[in-house]
């Protein structure tokens, strides 16, 4: 595991200046473009939030979906079908999940930075929204969003030979997420069949469990635990995936 | 000697194509062995096969005794694989990309250190080692992927065309370091430059179609073919009557045309003035006697049936 945090910190420090830079612009603009104008259309939740404080945890669990995606993507299709670094990790005497989890958790700890300063970043944008004791919370709810949203995207990533291919599922995937998860919408906005599915989608189920504990107090067991769950599964399968597809 | 790879009836199939065809060898430790070959005879998917990144359809392949399949993690230890193309990670530099292969494997950051230092000066790419992989020759990409494989200390190489994209500086250097190896590791490798194959090995293998065509030392593979010669008479007009009927001459051995040239082998330069004869006065402008070479060996038509044949 060191090795993969170790490479991990290679490659920023070899794209430092891009790295700060990306660092504080992803924050920025996904903050403001995201909640700016909705806030005027959504004033307050149904439980009678305001909705940048009620949208905080989601827009954290998007970014961290959003900063995951490239890291996934580079490592898992671009230099697979490239036939690149992944294949001499992959000779190596270690099994295929301590590559899976190797990586994921090495993008996850530079996920976690850039999350802390999106933080300080809404926070010097809307000053009332981020309470100093919630910190906390939205950051391990945030790990275990980008952790399932990350297995999505190597079971993605592994399943694709295509760029083009990628691509669009890949688009699908975010928008689907954006609005059926219940990061920026609340479930009751959409008609109730559909709401009735979208929150019993393990992604949907993060966010839940996460506003549960940050606005009702209450630990939500279920729905943090069978996220948690679906991601060990998906690594196994990942772990089983990548072992196919490098036919070994 | 102790055997070092042994394969057992090893085979690999693509859809419905015999890539490999049921392989039995062993592979003796310490040595060299260079695998040659048409493209597309089965030397690559061999070598994958060998470092474990591809698994037989069937057979077992063992390395120093343990089969590939059921102690993968002990025997991935024991094996460095150079493959053909680059694949070095661009956005890494090359000490990055080496280090982290070694780390993989458990070795201490000394002795990865200690090794880059005492390789990348036997290759010469010291000045190129904190360059990112990306932004330096194919060549320099190429030694280093070399000193990856070699970062963990593995007692077997496997190596695909390991001097591809490289100048002749750096392919003398990089056969240099691979001699100083023999007996202490294992050094398989493909190559379709002939001459570094002449150079250095202690066993050829021809792969033709997926099977060992040929198998042994130079000297032995050569064998059979050192009382031929190669001969190359070019003729003022080379009509195809004077071709039939050089070609007719019993001891003249795959003649063929090419412009106004004759090419034929021939067992003993005797077999020259039988051909002077039949040339009936033709008129000659050039002549060439040369000893045969592994590459007259893997002429397909040779490789094939032989020179007899």
């Amino acid at each position: 595991m060191s090795a993969f945090i170790i490479r991990r910190w290679w490659l920023i420090r070899n794209r430092l200046m891009s790295s700060i830079a990306l660092a504080f612009i992803v924050p920025f603009i996904l903050s403001i473009v995201t909640v700016f104008g909705t806030k005027n259309i959504i004033i307050q939740s149904i439980n009678g939030q305001p909705y940048e404080v009620w949208v905080l945890p989601g827009l954290m669990m998007f970014m961290s979906a959003v900063l995951i995606t490239p890291l996934i993507y580079r490592d898992f299709f671009d230099l697979r079908i490239h036939n690149k670094a992944l294949i001499p990790m992959t000779l190596a005497p270690i099994r295929k999940s301590t590559i899976i989890l190797g990586i994921l958790f090495s993008a996850l700890l530079e996920v976690i930075v850039i999350i802390i300063i999106g933080l300080g970043i809404y926070s010097i944008i809307f000053p009332q929204a981020v309470a100093i004791e919630q910190v906390g919370f939205i950051i391990m709810y945030s790990i275990i969003f980008a952790l399932l949203y990350g297995n999505i995207i190597i079971l993605l990533s592994l399943f694709t030979e295509r760029i083009s291919v990628f691509m669009s599922a890949l688009l699908t995937t975010l928008i689907s997420i954006m609005f059926a998860c219940g990061l920026f919408i609340e479930f009751p906005f959409f008609p109730n069949s559909m709401s009735s599915v979208f929150q019993y989608l393990p992604l949907s189920m993060v966010s839940v469990a996460c506003r549960s504990i940050l606005f009702i107090g209450s630990f939500d067991t279920f729905n943090t635990l069978t996220p948690l769950a679906v991601t060990i599964i998906l690594i196994v399968i990942n772990s089983f995936l990548l072992k196919r597809k490098m036919k070994q | 000697m102790e055997a070092s790879i042994t394969l057992k009836k090893v085979g690999k199939l693509v859809g419905d194509k015999t890539i490999l065809a049921g392989l039995t060898f062993g592979i003796e430790k310490g040595s060299i062995v260079a695998l040659v070959g048409d493209n597309d005879a089965g030397k690559s998917t061999m070598l994958r096969l060998l470092a474990g990144l591809e698994n037989p359809n069937y057979g077992s392949v063992f390395l120093h005794g343990l089969d590939t399949d059921k102690r993968r993690l002990e025997t991935r230890q024991t094996v460095g694989y150079v493959p053909h193309d680059i694949d070095l990670d661009p956005w890494l530099t090359l000490e990055q990309n080496i280090h982290f292969d070694a780390l993989l494997y458990g070795i201490h950051m000394e002795k990865i250190q200690s090794r880059i230092q005492e390789y990348s000066q036997a290759l010469a790419i010291g000045d190129f080692l904190y360059s990112m992989a990306g932004r330096v020759p194919q060549g320099i990409q190429k030694k280093a992927m070399i000193i990856r494989a070699l970062a963990h200390d593995p007692t077997i190489l496997i190596m695909d065309e390991p001097t591809a994209f490289m100048d002749a500086e750096s392919r003398r250097l990089t056969w240099n370091l691979m001699r100083e190896f023999h007996g202490d590791r294992t050094i398989v490798y493909s190559s379709q430059f002939l001459p570094e194959v002449e150079a250095a090995n202690d066993r050829i293998m021809v792969i033709h179609e997926g099977s060992v065509l040929l198998d042994g030392s130079l000297d032995k593979l050569l064998e059979s073919t050192l009382e031929y010669h190669q001969f190359a008479i070019e003729f003022e007009e080379l009509t195809d009557e004077l071709f039939d009927s050089l070609s007719g001459v019993t001891t003249v051995v795959n003649p063929t045309k090419m412009g106004n040239t004759f090419h034929f082998y021939g067992r003993s330069r005797k077999v020259f003035f039988e051909v002077l004869n039949a040339c009936s006065g033709a008129l000659m402008k050039d002549l060439s006697i040369e000893k045969l070479s592994l590459q007259d060996l893997l002429d397909s038509a040779f490789a094939q049936k032989g020179l007899d044949g």
